[in-house]
């Protein structure tokens, strides 16, 4: 049997990419519905930065990476409430911003050179088995996590204001959103790069709400929808020899125009 | 006279250096029918927003009956379609839902044929009515109203202020609503607050109409068009 010779990086990087996608599914679900995907590019950037900084100051690179978009992302959170600069101009300048100040660092290291095409793109075959180990159990607590703002954060999502009637505490529970979404994006970094997490978290959410009748299983659908890019990407990745990042978006994509068709062959949507 | 259900005393409301509402009092009575008039900009919007308690004035005392039941029906909502939302969970999304309760409200607000349909392709006076469902969900003693007939047509508002009136004899529950509809404002309501960033005038519909400030905002517009 030809998949029992595939080598064990493969599978890793199914598993890490499997956890990724799983969490990409509420997630993206609640950026799409949010309309936030500009936000999330934001925390990608954010995400070179860290690992940037990491290497520098020769801290582990996941922590960096996670505390350097935290931080990106309570700050973003707090600018929010100012209100001369509207939020689509604030979240363009800070995204350029980190992301020149994130190059800058990393070119300008002489004793290590970072591998850049790894940051933008992922480096989901290099994953270890203690990255394995590190990202599943993150999985584990993000995904306790989503569950426990989910219903509030989707009854503010469709109305703030009877949200806040009804004793939610909306403000509160959109934060806790920004800072899962920050963490979420600092472990897609190694899997899809910094440039293309935007597009695991919006496109598998987008392309199931085709046939989704309900917020849930919008977001189930999604999950799967993520996972069964992981793993058709990847094996489009090993035997066609292309970068696994871009092949997952890839399969996502083509995923998300087969829906479609498959969609609007049937019948008119409810848009 | 009966404690008032929410209170207001000198209530001032500004927001980046511009008075949005100045010195504005009002008292909202148990089973009454109140409505709130005033031109565009006037402030309204801002008032209920302090009135539910979701904006603090920035001078000012609100005060409200404890453990007070109010549901808001809100302008609109923007459900985009990337949400598939059913109009039957929606009405869900409270914080504990019945459904003997939902199954009713849906008969009452005549929803019940829309219960499976996305929120976001209902048109405007459906979109209404599940508005006042939900609104209606909380078993409130009042009922605020934010411009519930808009964007329907004469015979939609009408049906729908009748609506409006039944559910009050059914409930008793007081109305406060925001709307430009004057003939229903002097042919239906008790009290008439009209505002224009302060209360020009507030009281009974025949005092109102007789009212000079009344008079200077909107004898004019309606020479011209019906709002």
């Amino acid at each position: 049997m030809t998949y029992l010779s595939l080598p064990e990086f493969f599978w890793l990087a199914g598993l890490a990419g499997t956890c990724v996608a799983l969490l990409c599914g509420p997630m993206g679900s609640l950026m799409v519905w949010q309309r936030m995907s500009y936000f999330g590019d934001t925390l990608g950037h954010a995400g070179l930065l860290g690992v940037a900084l990491g290497t520098v100051l020769s801290w582990n690179t996941w922590a960096a990476t996670i505390v350097v978009c935290v931080l990106i992302g309570a700050g973003l959170r707090l600018l929010e409430r100012q209100q001369v600069v509207p939020e689509d101009a604030l979240l363009g300048l800070l995204s350029h911003a980190v992301l020149a100040v994130g190059v800058i660092i990393a070119s300008s290291m002489t004793t290590v050179r970072l591998n850049m095409s790894g940051i933008l793109f992922g480096d989901i075959l290099a994953l270890g088995y203690s990255d394995l180990l590190s990202i599943a159990i993150m999985t584990a607590l993000l995904l306790l996590g989503v569950r426990k703002i989910w219903a509030p954060l989707l009854s503010s999502i469709v109305s703030p204001a009877l949200a806040a009637l009804e004793g939610v505490p909306v403000s509160r529970v959109r934060t806790l959103y920004v800072l899962l979404l920050s963490i979420v994006v600092a472990l897609a970094v190694k899997v899809v790069g910094i440039l293309l997490i935007t597009a695991l978290l919006i496109i598998p959410a987008a392309s199931t709400r085709f046939f989704s009748s309900s917020p849930e299983r919008m977001a189930l659908y999604a999950s799967i929808a993520g996972i069964l890019a992981v793993w058709l990407g990847l094996g489009l990745s090993f035997w066609q020899n292309w970068p696994a990042g871009p092949s997952i978006i890839l399969v996502s994509v083509l995923l998300f125009i087969a829906f479609f068709i498959a969609f609007s062959a049937k019948e008119q949507p409810g848009f | 006279m009966l404690q008032p259900l929410i209170k207001l005393e000198n209530v001032f409301y500004s927001r980046s250096q511009r008075d949005i509402l100045q010195n504005v009092s009002l008292n909202v009575h148990a089973g009454q029918i109140m409505s709130l008039i005033g031109p565009n900009g006037a402030g309204k919007s801002t008032l209920i927003k302090i009135i539910l308690g979701l904006l603090m004035p920035t001078k000012g005392q609100r005060t409200q009956l404890p453990n007070l039941a109010i549901g808001y029906m809100p302008q609109h909502l923007r459900i985009g379609p990337l949400l598939p939302l059913t109009v039957r969970r929606f009405l869900e999304l409270v914080p504990e839902p019945y459904q003997l309760e939902i199954e009713a409200l849906l008969e009452e607000t005549q929803i019940t044929h829309l219960q499976d349909r996305p929120m976001s392709g209902l048109s405007g006076g459906e979109g209404q009515r599940v508005l006042l469902a939900r609104a209606l969900l909380c078993q409130p003693q009042l009922l605020v109203l934010d411009e519930p007939t808009q964007g329907m047509d004469l015979h939609g508002q009408a049906a729908f202020f009748s609506l409006i009136a039944k559910l009050r004899l059914m409930r008793g529950c007081a109305v406060l609503l925001v709307t430009h509809d004057l003939q229903y404002v002097m042919g239906a309501t008790d009290e008439v607050v009209c505002l224009n960033r302060h209360v020009c005038c507030q009281g009974h519909p025949e005092t109102v109409k007789l009212n000079p400030e009344f008079l200077a905002l909107y004898r004019h517009h309606h020479d011209h068009h019906h709002e």
